[in-house]
């Protein structure tokens, strides 16, 4: 089993659940309140997503003028990286970006030109890719009975 | 290095007796002016007893200066006697190791500093601002054998300094704080404006108490783009707080 697989089994994500169950399920796993919030101010363009962790909760913030469907997946994938960091403890895994650090504020960019990405980074930005569509799976996916499984 | 209120009455002293000669004027004269005798004020400018504020403000009137005169340039007597002493220190300095002052005259391209010192120490985290910032600044010019001074230091962030950090000194300043060295010995405006947003950003993160931000991004952030996350993120964590106040004030 992959990492991706493992946070969410772990995190007790079910096929069928509310977007509802599962924010609650991944703030349980994270072990703090997290708040989603649509920006009323303009987030630059080339961002796309954005976690704030607080002390005692966390903040995902997406554009209130993005799409419903993209920013659903942001926010799945945003998810996704706090099901990581939850379960593997994998903050140490993403790119820091010292540049824009300055060795003051602890500041993830997740850079996504793949050439320009460390390969930890990646894996880390498949594997919460990788929650994200299991996470899409599981609140949109169609659900099956047993005997559906099989006959349809 | 702290100093005495002997040493301090002492430059006070000396200071007076300067500012007099200055005038033009003599101790007897000044201390018949000032309505005291003049062992009196004899005593005072030698150091041998604390010359009181009602003393000071006496002489200023006399001298036609501010008060303050005397006291900041008996500050500045202090600062460079601690400097010759750790100059002469620094001649009796073991071999290879080399001792030198932090501050150097005026330099050209240093009137920003003043801001972008405060701003680095603006911008370092609680868990480091807890510590007395001189000591962290002092500490990491100490190991590469470069003295400071706290009143230097102090003069130099309130943009109130006759020197300046030598750029030796501001190189190991970038270091410790992690930025750019040419951001603070020269007057680069593309990198006035990158790392000014950045350290703003940074600031704000800690005001907001905000400990890590994850972004995803599909290029990179100009200054303006950070400038205007940075105002998101402030928008965005007020509202969420003032929700959360009125949904305590309900329940």
């Amino acid at each position: 089993m992959n990492i991706a697989d493992a946070a969410v089994e772990a995190a007790g994500i079910q096929p069928g659940m509310s977007w509802s169950q599962l924010h609650q399920a991944v703030a349980t796993a994270f072990g703090h309140p997290i708040t989603i919030a649509p920006t009323a101010e303009r987030i630059p363009p080339t961002i796309t997503g954005l976690t704030l962790y607080k002390k005692d909760h966390a903040q995902i913030l997406f554009k209130r003028t993005d799409d419903a469907l993209y920013s659903g997946h942001s926010i799945l994938h945003e998810f996704g990286h706090i099901l990581l960091d939850s379960f593997a403890c994998s903050a140490q895994a993403g790119a820091i970006s010292n540049d824009l650090s300055n060795g003051v504020i602890r500041v993830r960019t997740r850079e996504l030109d793949l050439d320009s990405m460390d390969p930890l980074a990646r894996v880390t930005e498949d594997a919460a890719e990788r929650i994200a569509f299991l996470l899409a799976r599981a609140v949109y996916g169609r659900q099956f009975t047993p005997e559906e499984m099989f006959f349809g | 290095m702290a100093t005495t209120p002997e040493a301090f009455s002492r430059a006070v002293g000396a200071s007076m007796r300067a500012e007099i000669a200055a005038a033009g004027l003599n101790v007897a004269g000044v201390a018949k002016q000032m309505g005291i005798s003049r062992p009196v004020l004899t005593n005072y400018i030698a150091g041998v007893r604390s010359a009181p504020i009602s003393v000071i403000q006496r002489l200023a009137e006399v001298l036609e200066i501010q008060p303050d005169t005397i006291v900041r340039r008996a500050q500045e007597r202090l600062a460079d006697a601690e400097r010759q002493a750790i100059q002469a220190a620094a001649a009796d300095a073991p071999a290879g190791r080399v001792i030198k002052m932090a501050v150097v005259p005026e330099l050209p391209n240093r009137g920003s500093l003043p801001r972008k010192l405060n701003l680095l120490v603006a911008a370092m985290p609680a868990d480091r601002r807890t510590a007395d910032i001189f000591q962290v600044v002092q500490g990491a010019l100490t190991e590469q054998g470069i003295a400071i001074l706290k009143r230097d230091w102090e003069a130099v962030l309130a943009g109130e300094s006759v020197v300046t950090l030598s750029d030796e000194a501001l190189g190991v300043i970038a270091k410790l704080f992690a930025v750019n060295p040419s951001y603070l010995t020269d007057n680069d405006p593309n990198l006035e404006e990158s790392v000014d947003a950045k350290l703003e950003f940074a600031i704000a993160m800690h005001d907001l108490d905000v400990q890590e931000v994850a972004a995803r991004s599909v290029g990179g952030l100009s200054p303006a783009d950070l400038r205007e996350l940075t105002a998101t993120i402030r928008a965005a964590v007020h509202t969420a707080e003032d929700k959360r106040a009125s949904i305590d004030r309900e329940s």
